[in-house]
C-alpha cells in the first residue's frame, strides 16, 4: 500500500477514476485504490501525477491518464496538470489500498465458487497473489 | 552462426519535436512513448528527454538503422496522426525522400488518413504511389475533441477504393494499426475482425495488422488461421522480448499455431528502441522447453526479413548481393556497427 499525502479533494478525484479492466470485469476499483498513483506533487498551483499499471505496455495508458486529468481539472484549481506514465515502479498487489483489496478478494471467492475453484483462488489470496 | 537478412517491418523517422504536439493529446502521447525509452534501452543507452524530444531528419534515421544495427532493410511508415501531431508524427515527405535516396534499402509504406474527404484521399495516395510507395499505412480512428471517430476495413464507401487504387499500381501490400488503442479511443476502431471481409474481397493483396499481440489476440489468431493474406506484424508488441519474455512466447506460440512461422513479421518500432536493442533481443529469444514452436535459423530468418520479402516480392539472395556493395555494408564490413545513438547525436538539434 502507498503512502501518498493527499489533499482531500484530489484523493476523490482520484478515486473517481476506474481502472478499465477491473471495471469489464465487474469490479469498481479506482486507480488509487488499486496502488497505480506513485507520486503525487503540488507546486505553486500545478500538479504532477506519476501512474504505473499493472502491466507494461498497458492498452488503456492513454485513457487512464487522461481520465485523470479530466477529473483534476474539474477541480479548477490547478494552472498545470500533468499525468505521466511511471514504468520504474512496477505494480505488485501489495499496493493496493486494504478495502479495494479485499473487496476484489471477496469477489475472486465468489466466482471461485461458482467454478468450484475456491481451494485455488484462496491459496492465491493466503500468499498476497 | 550467419546473420539472418534483416528487415525491420515498421520503423519511423518520428517528429517528437515540442513545437509538433498538438494539445493535450498530443503531450500525453509523447510522454506515453517516452516513458518505454529507458525501459527498452539498455541502461546507458538511452537518449535524454531532450535528445530524444526531436524531428528525426531522413538522412540521421536511415544512417541509425543501417549503420548502428544490423538491419538490412527498413520498412518505413509515414503515419496521418494528425489528432496529436500536427505533421502527423511521420510525414509522407520523410518517407519519399528515403524512398527516393535508397531504393533498394528502404520499403515505403505511404499513410493515407482516411477520415479527409474521398477525393482527396485518393488524389494524395495516388501522389504518393507515384513517388515509388510499396505499400500503404492506413489508422482507422481519431480522437478530436472528446470524441472518437471510426471507420472500418470492409467498408466500401472508404477503404475499397484505397485498395482498388493501390491495386490499380501494383501494390499489394496494405498496414493497418490495429490492438493498440492510441490515446484516450474507443476500442472499436482497433477491433481487428474488419479486415476478414477486405482480405475476402482483394484475396491479391496482403493485410498486415501491425501492433498484431496487444489486444484481440484470439480473433487475430483466427484471422491468420483463415486467410492467406492477413499477416501479423508485431511493431510494439514484440518488445516483449524485452520487457516480458514469457509472454512474447505466448504471442509466439498462439500466432506460430494459428498461421506458421510464415505469418509473422518483425518490426522494432525503432527509433524509439534503439534498432540494434531489438534486433539483439530477437535474436537471442527462445521459445520455452517442450514448444512446439521452436525458433530455428530458418524460421528466426523467416520472422525477420523472409515473411516481408515474400509479400514485397524481393528475391533475398539477390537483393543482399547487390546491397554489399552499397556504402553502408562497406562501412559496416570495415568498421562493424556505430556505437547506438552516434548518428543522431552527431547532428545537430532538429537539424
Amino acid at each position: 500500500m502507498s503512502d501518498l499525502q493527499l489533499a482531500d479533494d484530489v484523493r476523490e478525484a482520484l478515486d473517481d477514476v476506474l481502472d478499465p479492466c477491473l471495471l469489464a470485469a465487474g469490479h469498481q476499483m479506482s486507480v488509487l485504490g488499486l496502488g497505480l498513483i506513485s507520486r503525487v506533487e503540488e507546486q505553486a498551483g500545478d500538479i504532477e501525477v506519476a501512474i504505473t499499471f499493472t502491466e507494461v505496455g498497458c492498452q488503456f495508458t492513454h485513457r487512464v491518464i487522461a481520465s485523470i486529468e479530466d477529473r483534476l481539472e474539474s477541480l479548477g484549481r490547478f494552472n498545470q496538470i500533468r499525468v505521466r506514465p511511471d514504468w520504474s515502479v512496477p505494480w505488485t498487489p501489495e499496493r493496493m489500498e486494504p478495502g479495494p483489496r479485499e473487496a476484489l478478494d471477496e469477489g475472486r471467492v465468489r466466482l471461485a465458487g461458482r467454478l468450484g475453484l475456491q481451494a485455488a483462488i484462496q491459496s492465491h489470496i493466503d500468499t498476497g497473489k | 552462426m550467419s546473420r539472418p537478412f534483416v528487415i525491420d517491418g515498421v520503423c519511423h523517422p518520428y517528429n517528437f519535436a515540442q513545437e509538433n504536439l498538438n494539445g493535450r493529446f498530443g503531450r500525453i502521447f509523447n510522454d506515453v512513448m517516452h516513458s518505454f525509452h529507458p525501459l527498452v534501452n539498455p541502461p546507458g543507452r538511452a537518449l535524454s528527454r531532450e535528445e530524444w524530444e526531436r524531428d528525426w531528419q531522413p538522412q540521421e534515421f536511415i544512417e541509425t538503422m543501417l549503420l548502428e544495427s544490423w538491419t538490412d532493410m527498413c520498412a518505413v511508415h509515414s503515419t496521418p496522426i494528425y489528432d496529436a501531431y500536427a505533421d502527423g508524427l511521420v510525414t509522407n515527405e520523410k518517407g519519399a525522400w528515403l524512398k527516393e535516396r535508397y531504393p533498394d534499402r528502404v520499403i515505403w509504406y505511404t499513410c493515407a488518413d482516411l477520415f479527409d474527404e474521398r477525393d482527396k484521399v485518393l488524389r494524395t495516395l495516388e501522389e504518393n504511389l507515384d513517388r515509388g510507395a510499396d505499400g500503404v499505412k492506413l489508422y482507422p480512428s481519431r480522437y478530436v475533441d472528446g470524441f472518437t471517430e471510426s471507420w472500418r476495413m470492409d467498408s466500401r464507401e472508404i477503404a475499397f477504393p484505397v485498395f482498388e487504387l493501390a491495386q490499380r499500381y501494383g501494390v499489394r501490400n496494405v498496414a493497418v494499426h490495429k490492438a493498440l488503442p492510441i490515446g484516450p479511443i474507443s476500442s472499436e476502431g482497433m477491433l481487428v475482425d474488419d479486415i476478414s471481409a477486405a482480405a475476402n474481397c482483394f484475396p491479391d493483396m496482403n493485410f498486415q495488422i501491425v501492433h498484431a499481440g496487444f489486444m484481440f489476440v484470439e480473433e487475430t489468431s483466427m484471422l491468420l488461421r483463415n486467410h492467406p493474406n492477413i499477416y501479423a506484424t508485431m511493431e510494439a508488441s514484440m518488445l516483449f522480448t524485452i520487457l516480458d519474455p514469457p509472454h512474447q512466447a505466448k504471442l509466439f506460440g498462439e500466432f506460430f499455431a494459428a498461421g506458421g512461422f510464415e505469418k509473422v513479421i518483425y518490426a522494432s518500432a525503432a527509433v524509439n528502441p534503439h534498432p540494434q536493442v531489438v534486433v539483439d533481443a530477437l535474436t537471442a529469444f527462445q521459445m520455452p522447453e517442450g514448444s512446439p514452436f521452436q525458433l530455428s535459423a530458418d524460421t528466426r530468418a523467416l520472422v525477420m526479413g523472409g515473411n516481408l520479402a515474400r509479400l514485397h516480392g524481393i528475391d533475398l539472395e539477390a537483393r543482399k548481393n547487390k546491397l554489399a556493395q552499397d556504402s553502408f555494408e562497406q562501412h559496416r564490413q570495415s568498421n562493424g556497427l556505430l556505437e547506438p545513438w552516434t548518428c543522431v547525436r552527431r547532428s545537430t538539434p532538429n537539424e
